[in-house]
């Protein structure tokens, strides 16, 4: 612990390296940036539309009411930002497995997850981010819940970015055991996607599925679920626990995984 | 000789079997969003929630059909001037990539109604009802051949821009997140507002999907808004054609790559 302490600030010089140079490769095809962008904020808006639209036909979504359908759907869009900006190299991940780059990032002295999960910083969601935590606070302050929910809100958010850094990561150490990572990661954005609006609405058996097995009710449902004191104590344990174990096993995956690589130019 | 390319072109695509049914995984995943939004939504209603379903399910399975194309690899193929090994055989471009395209949607077709099986099974659905009109079936077979066209032409277009820009996939990417939203699969444009529904009659995107769907589900169209329809889809037809072959013919003759 205490030499990971001394390290810190190391790797953190490291990985603003990094993202200074990420930066400057997205900048240099400006015209895709824009392009890029704009799909995404037409994707958001249409979405938008589509809940208001629900809303105008009904006056609850499998339970859930305007405000609190509308929260989960601004809290999917800022933590699929956040994620994305942060983990963008992963879906870079195979062209180095592929080529053999790898050997290149396994020997520099640093660990090889500050520059295949963390050294990608994407421009295109950043601002996107700004707007998606701006709508989170507005929503959360619209109904205000009190302090406790807030602090309980935070907490869970805190903990879906635990189980949405666990799925990158095993989705790096898959890539490694079949090295096919393009599938797994779109597979993950589509599924991901589905948390956008309450699990609730996909019926049994999907929403056992989508909540217990496939955690996307432990990140999108379960911080606006206790924000409104809506989700049972168990299940809210359940996914601390279930963020814990699943971390941890992901790591530990993630280390037999580059045990297991054999480089593809030797 | 088109009969074989698209047997060899079946043959290829698979050979990456577990590619294609991830690929397929994927497009069942992202129709359950509508179909349960939806559902959900009319959960008192059963009259209106049966309808909506079969409108998503028959959706799904035409635009798996229509929708289905590789010419996104065209843009590469001319960045990598792989595209040089086609020109200089004496085969027709457009045909070539067209009966690769077809043997696509065949597969796609085929995996579209497996993935229905299961979303039925899932929805505890027993059917959908399909008016079956002879009328009514030929507007349908002129509309599928027609949003098949729109796809086949838009999608080669848009990999023109590997002629000019390394950076293909970026406009793509946009029309592609535009043609999704605006074609009807997420939701039956006749739900939107009546201003945008009708400004996106003027728009090519309805013409993939959303009037074949409407039509095999026996919604009633009136003699002038049928030939509104028709004429529009026409029209977009044309014009997409008309730019690739113009296109085609300009940027071609300013072509050139070494080392094939």
């Amino acid at each position: 612990m205490k030499a990971w302490l001394k390290e810190l600030p190391y790797w953190l010089k490291i990985f603003r390296g990094y993202s200074l140079l990420s930066v400057r490769t997205v900048l240099e095809s400006r015209t895709a940036l824009v392009l890029f962008a704009l799909g995404k904020l037409i994707r958001f808006l249409f979405f938008f539309g589509i809940l208001i639209l629900v809303f105008k036909k009904t006056s609850q979504l499998s339970g859930w009411t305007s405000t609190q359908t509308f929260l989960i759907f601004f809290l999917f869009n800022f933590l699929d930002s956040l994620t994305q900006m942060i983990f963008r190299e992963v879906y870079r991940f195979r062209s180095l497995l592929i080529s053999g780059n790898l050997d290149l990032i396994l020997t520099k002295p640093h660990p090889p997850l500050l520059k295949v999960l963390l050294g990608g910083i994407d421009l295109i969601d950043l601002g996107f981010i700004g707007i998606f935590f701006l709508l989170v606070n507005i929503f959360l302050f619209w109904e205000f819940q009190g302090w406790l929910n807030l602090l309980l809100f935070w907490l869970f958010f805190a903990n879906s970015l635990v189980i949405l850094t666990s799925v990158h990561l095993l989705i790096l150490a898959l890539a490694i055991f079949t090295t096919d990572v393009d599938h797994t990661i779109f597979i993950y954005r589509d599924l991901f996607r589905l948390g956008q609006f309450p699990v609730e609405i996909y019926q049994q058996p999907l929403t056992f599925l989508f909540t217990f097995v496939l955690p996307l009710g432990l990140i999108t449902i379960l911080p606006v679920g206790t924000y409104y004191w809506l989700t049972n104590w168990s299940v809210a344990i359940f996914g601390l626990t279930f963020s814990l174990i699943f971390f941890c096993l992901s790591l530990t995956l993630w280390q037999r995984a580059l045990r297991f690589y054999q480089s593809a130019s030797s | 000789m088109y009969l074989t390319l698209l047997r060899i072109s079946l043959v290829e695509y698979l050979s990456y079997r577990l590619n294609f049914v991830l690929w397929r995984f994927r497009m069942m995943i992202n129709i359950f969003i509508p179909i349960f939004l939806w559902s959900s939504v009319y959960q008192q209603e059963p009259a209106k929630r049966e309808k909506i379903i079969a409108y998503f399910i028959l959706f799904h399975v035409l635009y798996s059909f229509v929708y289905a194309t590789r010419t996104h690899e065209i843009a590469s193929q001319i960045q990598s001037g792989e595209i040089m090994n086609l020109l200089l055989k004496p085969i027709s471009f457009f045909r070539y990539h067209f009966v690769r395209d077809l043997a696509d949607k065949f597969l796609n077709l085929f995996f579209s109604l497996i993935e229905v099986a299961i979303i039925f099974w899932l929805l505890k659905q027993k059917q959908i009802l399909l008016k079956y009109q002879v009328t009514n079936w030929l507007i349908f077979g002129y509309l599928v051949t027609v949003g098949l066209l729109i796809n086949f032409f838009t999608s080669v277009l848009f990999s023109f821009i590997g002629f000019v820009s390394p950076e293909y996939w970026a406009p793509r990417f946009l029309f592609m997140i535009t043609t999704h939203l605006f074609s009807g699969l997420f939701v039956p444009l006749d739900l939107l507002p009546r201003t945008l529904f009708e400004f996106l009659l003027y728009t090519p995107f309805p013409y993939f999907s959303y009037w074949a769907t409407q039509v095999a589900l026996g919604q009633s169209i009136e003699g002038n808004f049928l030939f509104k329809i028709i004429s529009l889809s026409l029209f977009w037809t044309g014009v997409f054609f008309l730019m690739m072959k113009v296109l085609w013919n300009k940027l071609l003759q300013s072509f050139s790559f070494w080392g094939k």
